[in-house]
């Protein structure tokens, strides 16, 4: 039913009576009370609340602040690592002797570092991870060729030497372990300065082709194995008109770990610190793109709507919550009756006999059930004894008095199927003499 | 406060100018914005419109009974003392077994004036139907944000027993009235009691002729019966636990209670005085010295809030409640339920004390299904519920047996034929001059 307006002849008397009262507001019955509380009564009760959510909220970014700052960047000879395999070290030396230390995590980073370095700059190129493709590679190489800046390979693939440094081939591991000199023939000053340094974790050798292109020259040093041809070195550097790489298996040399060792620190510097600018570049995930163009990220794709759709959909949810969630008053509460079967007990009984096969209390129960409805029946006296009974109901039916008895007591149940044929013979009986009972 | 879904549907519409904006001007951060702080502001607008729902006030104009089954009209008057425009709905927060038609409305109230909300109230349990409070959620003029406020506003209304049983009342009164010589049939008054002399006319009783009066009138003068009146009727209904137990859908002390209706109906016309105990440990209702039109209203309303105790009946009191109400000779009904010597053991115990000074008839009601069980016996399970029935029976019987041969008359029947087979025990008694 709806809401429907109230009798006019209903609001004159409420009018009449009104104006016996006093005039004004008065004439209005009295305000219903709320039970609801005022928004500033509960704002005042839930004042404590918030205020603790919201220091709590505040403890707890400011926590993350502070701890976040111990970002555990791990990454081999990343300039953030202050672990072992990182090389902090080294670039905070460099920066503290005026060298412009930029890390690039990717080809066009390392572009733009070179590019706005000009000329007087260091790359220094590990790919330790095996990103770069062949096409990276050949812009790489046109990229320093370009700046004219100073190559520096740190632990190159035979694919990275192949394009950045055609004269100089791998040359396998190091033959031992401890250190290695720099060797007379070094000409490389940093090389020279440092006289030994940690054993390399590669060797490089040059091969005799390098020569044929430009004729550049070749110096190498710290040689670190016989190899196959016993030119096994850890540093070699090759001066061509493109300019000049120097390739260094040595990398634990620049680590945070060993770059206090022997003559690590004296080769790192020298070697990284000859220019105003050193761009670290170790490649990342960015330049695993297959085209040169700047990489299309999942970010880049989706059209700049989605994300505000996506907020104004939280926010639509949120509303919707609030609207089907807000209750309506509270709660009403109503004692209900427990519903309890009479006949659950009689029930429970017959199951308690099938489940322990009580064949011959079940049967007694049936036939004690059909003797007393047989004997009222037959009009007997309500003590009538079953002899009585069984002859009066063989009289009555024609049965034999024998039969009718061993039905009424006699047979003794042992098999369920038994119980069940003797309660079948019972029914019959009963309704063989209810019908010879009935008048018609 | 909250919202509405006008306004959550709008919100959504947002979706609109993102994408356009998004897609044509790169603005969609700003659309999004924009559009929330719109709605923000429209909702804060919306709430301080609309009206406070405090202002109101309540009134209830409710019947305070109901028969069970039957429909009342609720009506719940609210007066806007303020001066703004109430639009709200409205939640009238009976419980559920009240059977409201609705318990939301929606109202409009233009300040300073009432409104009526009315809803039809079925209540499907006896006993006392409450609501406590009244929700009033109050929209703006937008329909997107509403004050929402509970105002107490008590209203209770009893729901009585359905007296079912009325049904079999016409056919006992005629009865009684023939017991009562007052019928059309020109027969003697089967009663017991002398009541008047007559003349005789043609097809009375000549058996029923008084000859001492004939001789003082000049006419042949009969003289009349009629039963006993002024007889007391004690009602005893048991409310311990083993009236909770439902047969038939119905539990049975509401079975007792049909019972009682039909036997206190019958026996207020008849000339009797009815008495109403309703006992499990503590004395949960009572009705005494009432007759007419009073007894029955009074009875229905006692009656009404009585639910089955989980407890056990004490019967060791009832001769001395029976002795209470009155130390005449009475018909005294203990509406019990028989189960088990076990179970009715204190109950066979009392019986004696009772049927010394009193006639007595204890009544139960029987499970219907137990007796048809026992001759369905088509299977292994069959045949063991028959067992188990027969079981039942037989308990039933034995006690039955005991009972009797205390002195009280045993009435066992299925819940739909306890009450007329009551009420004919009654008027079987009254004709015997048992009473």
């Amino acid at each position: 039913m709806s809401a429907k307006t109230g009798g006019p002849s209903g609001r004159t008397n409420d009018r009449g009576s009104r104006r016996q009262g006093a005039p004004g507001s008065a004439a209005f019955p009295a305000v219903a009370v709320a039970e609801t509380p005022r928004v500033r009564s509960s704002a005042r009760r839930s004042v404590f609340w918030v205020v603790a959510v919201a220091a709590a909220f505040v403890f707890s970014v400011f926590t993350i602040a502070l701890t976040a700052s111990s970002n555990p960047d791990t990454d081999r000879y990343s300039l953030e690592n202050a672990g072992p395999s990182g090389s902090r070290a080294v670039a905070e030396v460099l920066r503290q002797q005026g060298v412009d230390v930029v890390g690039a995590a990717s080809l066009t980073e390392a572009t733009e570092a070179l590019e706005s370095a000009g000329d007087g700059a260091t790359l220094l190129f590990s790919d330790v991870y095996g990103y770069l493709d062949d096409d990276r590679r050949a812009e790489l190489a046109r990229t320093v060729r370009d700046s004219g800046a100073e190559l520096v390979l740190l632990e190159p693939w035979s694919s990275d030497l192949d394009v950045l440094a055609p004269g100089i081939a791998n040359a396998g591991s190091p033959d031992g372990d401890g250190s290695v000199e720099a060797g007379e023939g070094c000409r490389v000053d940093a090389a020279e300065r440092a006289g030994t340094i940690t054993a390399p974790n590669a060797t490089y050798r040059p091969i005799a082709s390098g020569g044929d292109a430009d004729g550049g020259e070749i110096e190498t040093c710290f040689l670190a194995g016989t190899g196959d041809s016993g030119d096994a070195f850890a540093l070699i550097r090759s001066t061509t008109a493109n300019g000049a790489v120097t390739v260094f298996g040595g990398g634990d040399s620049l680590t945070n770990d060993l770059v206090a060792q022997e003559g690590n620190a004296a080769l790192a510097l020298g070697l990284l610190g000859g220019e105003e600018t050193l761009v670290w570049y170790i490649p990342g995930a960015d330049d695993l793109a297959s085209d040169g163009e700047a990489t299309e990220t999942l970010g880049s794709l989706t059209p700049p709507w989605v994300t505000p759709v996506l907020l104004l959909l939280v926010l639509v949810t949120v509303a919707a919550g609030i609207w089907r969630g807000r209750r309506f008053g509270p709660v009403v509460v109503e004692n209900l009756p427990v519903t309890v079967r009479a006949s659950e007990t009689m029930e429970g009984r017959a199951r308690l006999y099938a489940k322990h096969g009580a064949h011959g209390r079940a049967l007694d129960a049936v036939r004690i059930g059909t003797i007393t409805r047989l004997t009222s029946m037959l009009a007997l006296p309500r003590h009538a004894g079953v002899v009585e009974v069984s002859r009066s109901v063989a009289a009555v039916t024609g049965r034999h008095v024998d039969e009718v008895y061993d039905v009424l007591v006699g047979a003794i149940p042992r098999t369920e199927a038994e119980l069940l044929d003797i309660s079948d013979r019972l029914l019959r009986l009963e309704q063989e003499v209810q019908r010879a009972t009935t008048p018609r | 406060m909250t919202v509405s879904g006008r306004f959550v549907g709008l919100l959504a519409v947002g979706v609109v100018p993102v994408v356009l904006l998004g897609e044509l001007y790169g603005e969609a951060f700003g659309a999004l914005l924009g559009w929330v702080a719109l709605m923000v502001v429209l909702l804060v607008v919306d709430l301080v419109v609309a009206a406070s729902p405090r202002v109101l006030a309540v009134e209830r104009v409710l019947p305070a009974r109901v028969r069970l089954g039957e429909t009342v009209v609720s009506t719940l008057y609210l007066t806007n003392t303020g001066k703004r425009m109430l639009r709200a709905i409205v939640r009238d927060a009976w419980q559920p077994s009240a059977g409201a038609s609705t318990t939301r409305s929606r109202v409009a109230i233009p300040g300073g004036e009432r409104r009526a909300v009315v809803l039809g109230l079925t209540p499907f349990r006896r006993g006392e139907r409450r609501t406590e409070r009244v929700t009033v959620r109050s929209f703006g003029p937008l329909g997107l944000a509403a004050r929402q406020t509970t105002l107490r506003a008590e209203g209770r209304i009893r729901v009585l027993p359905p007296f079912n049983s009325r049904k079999h009342l016409p056919s006992r009164l005629a009865r009684l009235r023939e017991l009562d010589g007052r019928t059309s049939v020109m027969i003697r008054g089967q009663g017991t009691e002398f009541d008047s002399l007559r003349e005789y006319v043609r097809g009375d009783d000549v058996r029923s002729i008084d000859w001492r009066a004939t001789a003082r009138h000049s006419d042949t003068m009969v003289r009349t019966w009629r039963p006993e009146r002024d007889r007391r009727v004690v009602i005893v209904i048991d409310t311990g636990r083993t009236q909770a137990a439902r047969i038939d859908d119905e539990p049975r002390i509401d079975t007792a209670f049909e019972s009682a209706l039909l036997l206190a109906a019958l026996a207020t016309r008849a000339g009797d005085r009815v008495d109403l105990v309703m006992y499990d440990r503590r004395l949960r209702g009572r009705v005494h010295g009432a007759s007419g039109p009073e007894l029955l209203s009074r009875m229905v309303d006692a009656m009404a809030p009585v639910e089955p105790d989980l407890i056990e009946m004490d019967w060791t009191a009832v001769p001395g409640l029976v002795r209470q109400v009155t130390t005449q000779r009475s018909l005294v009904v203990l509406a019990t339920a028989i189960d088990s010597p076990g179970i009715s053991r204190e109950l066979m115990a009392i019986v004696p004390q009772l049927t010394r000074n009193h006639t007595v008839v204890v009544t139960s009601v029987t499970d219907p299904d137990v007796a048809a069980g026992v001759l369905r016996r088509g299977d292994r399970e069959e045949v063991y519920r028959a067992a188990a029935s027969e079981r039942a029976l037989l308990d039933v019987a034995r006690v039955t047996t005991v009972l009797k041969r205390y002195g009280a008359d045993v009435l066992t029947a299925a819940p739909a034929d306890l009450p007329p087979a009551l009420a004919d025990r009654y008027l079987a008694l009254k004709a015997a001059g048992r009473l």
